[in-house]
């Protein structure tokens, strides 16, 4: 009887489950497709997979020959390591701090410094243009890689400092007593602790900025600093859009953050279902 | 190198409330010292502030001739072995014990040196590239107690090391504790609530109640000569019967103290309480047998052996006078 019960339980639970990467498949699955087909073979069909007769690489090819496409990548590429390194460093000492130092304001301060959760950054976006075109920095990557690190630290100190309550506090008092200096302890104790945590904070934190589009459009959409969104844009005209090119490009953008999260998602499971340290 | 300690008034309050009132102790350097006390009675921040992971809120620490208050931890000359062993989970077993000789700047080759020598002598030398995830309990232990020689410190703390043991590993341990202080000489300070633990290791006793030192000195001595009722019945197993009424007043007490095993049952109508057995305990090398005197109330006795008897049979129990504790009104004991 219960085990009937489990049964029907673990069937539903499969279904949503199920449905909801479909949902959330389809698109991806839909450009990735259309990618490799020709324009007539897109316009005819769009749900049809690429045939011998509709298959073609034009896009791809479009996307190559445009020279300025690789600094589109190397763009979105520095803004987003730099930002995650960041983010991962600062927002780890702080998680740090936090936990392991008493001082005085110290609930204020964390409370403050995970507000940001709750309040999107975009809110700030007049203010922020202001800033960066009163300090010079418009049309620039460090103005990205700042905005996107107020972004990023909020949740990454807030998932951090949750890890690392766990590090039972005998860890570090050991590491004192064997003259370990304070910052050594955070580079060779907590850090290495807390890698599926960091793990999980480094997606989380990487995917929202690689795809974002408002920010590059806003602060630098200039020639030289153009992301990969936004260089994507060139290809959607006023009149005609290039959608072999816009469908090849979006699948190569796809490439790095699915590689990523390849190569973190065993760090990346292993936070989510344990959560605690072993 | 003198690893003494001495603390002088020393005194910890945790957010207003008082959690070590004036401790004052010598313990001189080479001795095996044991703090005992109920949970919570302060044990560990006493040897927190001895390590200096805790700054005393008054009151002197030296260690060897020098005032060490303010001193790091590391610049102690003491290891610590923590409860919780506080092994680094990521680090193999080799390089738990020589993560503290980098910071003391020892040569390389002197680092593997102390480390195969420690785990020699803890018979741990064949775990040192594993991690501790994948050791046992005892091994754990070993480790913990391996990272602390290594330092080759003037102190060392151990914070109820073997409280996370089974019964049988915690009584050999033990003994390998004793033999370990024997042949490395140094200062330890070794805290427990277990008082077996506290009467088998100890050269010097610190029993300890509610933040306060209750009485010093060799364990012998403390059970003999308890200085108050609080050390009086909390060392002994089972505890000492505590007897208040006219048989106190009679010996000019507020109330009397005898231990088990001094109260003996008696044959002669003429001696002695009578009372009726309530219970017995049968611990095959001896007996628990709990009887209820009329004019004293419940009392244990030890008996060595099995000794058969009927619960709820009648006798006749009495204690040597040369036996009993008396105690004041404050719980001092008389002389
Ligand atoms: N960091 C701390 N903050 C507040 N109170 C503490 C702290 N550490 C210990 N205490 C309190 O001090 C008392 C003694 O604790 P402890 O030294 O751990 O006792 P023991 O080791 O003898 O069991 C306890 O009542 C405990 O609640
Ligand atoms: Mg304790």
């Amino acid at each position: 009887m219960a085990l009937m019960r489990n049964g029907w339980r673990s069937i539903a639970v499969h279904a949503a489950l199920l449905s909801y990467l479909c949902v959330a498949l389809l698109p991806v699955l839909l450009v990735v497709m259309n990618a490799f087909k020709s324009r007539k073979g897109i316009f005819r069909d769009p749900l049809a997979l690429p045939n011998a007769e509709t298959f073609s690489a034009e896009g791809f090819s479009r996307v190559f020959e445009n020279a300025e496409f690789a600094y589109y990548f190397l763009n979105s590429f520095i803004v987003t390591t730099v930002s995650m390194l960041i983010v991962l460093l600062f927002g780890a000492m702080a998680a740090w701090a936090l936990n392991a130092y008493r001082f005085p304001g110290r609930t204020l301060l964390g409370l403050f410094l995970v507000l940001g959760i709750m309040v999107p950054i975009r809110l700030g976006t007049v203010a922020i243009l202001d800033l960066m075109t009163d300090l010079g920095l418009t049309n620039s990557l460090f103005a990205l890689i700042l905005v996107y690190c107020a972004q990023g630290l909020p949740f990454a100190i807030f998932i951090l400092s949750e890890f690392m309550a766990q590090i039972p506090g005998d860890l570090p008092d050991a590491a004192r007593c064997d003259g370990a200096p304070e910052h050594r302890i955070f580079f060779h104790i907590v850090l290495p602790l807390i890698r599926p945590a960091a793990a999980t904070v480094a997606i989380f934190v990487m995917v929202p900025i690689w795809n974002d589009l408002w920010f590059p459009l806003i602060l630098a959409p200039g020639e030289g600093t153009r992301t990969v969104t936004l260089g994507v844009q060139q290809f959607i005209g006023q009149y005609v859009t290039d959608w072999n090119a816009v469908l090849a490009s979006l699948t190569l953008a796809i490439l790095p953050m699915l590689a990523l999260y390849m190569l973190l998602s065993r760090q990346f499971v292993r936070a989510l279902t344990q959560g605690a340290l072993k | 190198m003198n690893g003494s300690v001495t603390t002088q008034g020393l005194c910890k309050q945790f957010g207003g409330s008082d959690v070590l009132r004036d401790i004052s102790l010598e313990i001189p350097d080479g001795t095996f010292a044991v703090i005992v006390g109920p949970s919570g009675c302060g044990k560990t921040t006493l040897l927190r502030i001895i390590a200096g992971l805790e700054e005393a809120s008054s009151g002197d620490l030296n260690i060897g001739c020098e005032r060490v208050n303010s001193v790091e931890p590391a610049k102690r000359g003491i290891a610590m072995v923590f409860q919780s062993y506080a092994l680094y989970p990521h680090m193999t077993v080799f390089q738990n014990m020589a993560f503290g000789l980098k910071f003391l700047k020892v040569p390389k080759d002197e680092v593997e040196d102390r480390v195969r020598r420690a785990a020699e002598m803890l018979v741990i030398d064949e775990l040192l590239s594993r991690k501790p995830a994948s050791l046992s309990g005892g091994q754990r232990q070993r480790v913990a107690i391996g990272r602390a020689i290594v330092r080759e410190p003037r102190v060392f703390l151990f914070d109820e090391p073997l409280s996370n043991l089974d019964a049988a590993l915690r009584v050999s341990t033990r003994v390998e504790l004793a033999s370990l202080h024997r042949r490395l000489k140094a200062t330890m300070i070794y805290v427990t609530h277990d008082q077996a633990e506290a009467m088998t290791l100890a050269e010097t006793l610190i029993v300890m109640n509610e933040g306060q030192v209750e009485q010093v000195g060799p364990p012998v001595e403390i059970y003999r000569r308890p200085a108050n009722r609080f050390v009086a019945g909390f060392l002994g197993n089972p505890g000492m019967n505590f007897i208040r009424g006219k048989v106190a007043e009679k010996n000019s007490a507020f109330e009397i103290g005898v231990r088990p095993e001094h109260v003996v049952i008696t044959s002669e109508s003429s001696h002695g309480y009578p009372g009726h057995i309530t219970h017995a305990e049968h611990m095959g090398s001896e007996t628990h047998l709990f009887v209820d005197v009329d004019e004293l109330g419940p009392v244990t006795l030890r008996l060595p052996g099995i000794y058969e008897c009927v619960v709820g049979a009648a006798c006749r129990v009495d204690f040597p006078t040369d036996s009993i504790h008396r105690f004041d009104a404050e719980g001092r004991a008389m002389s």
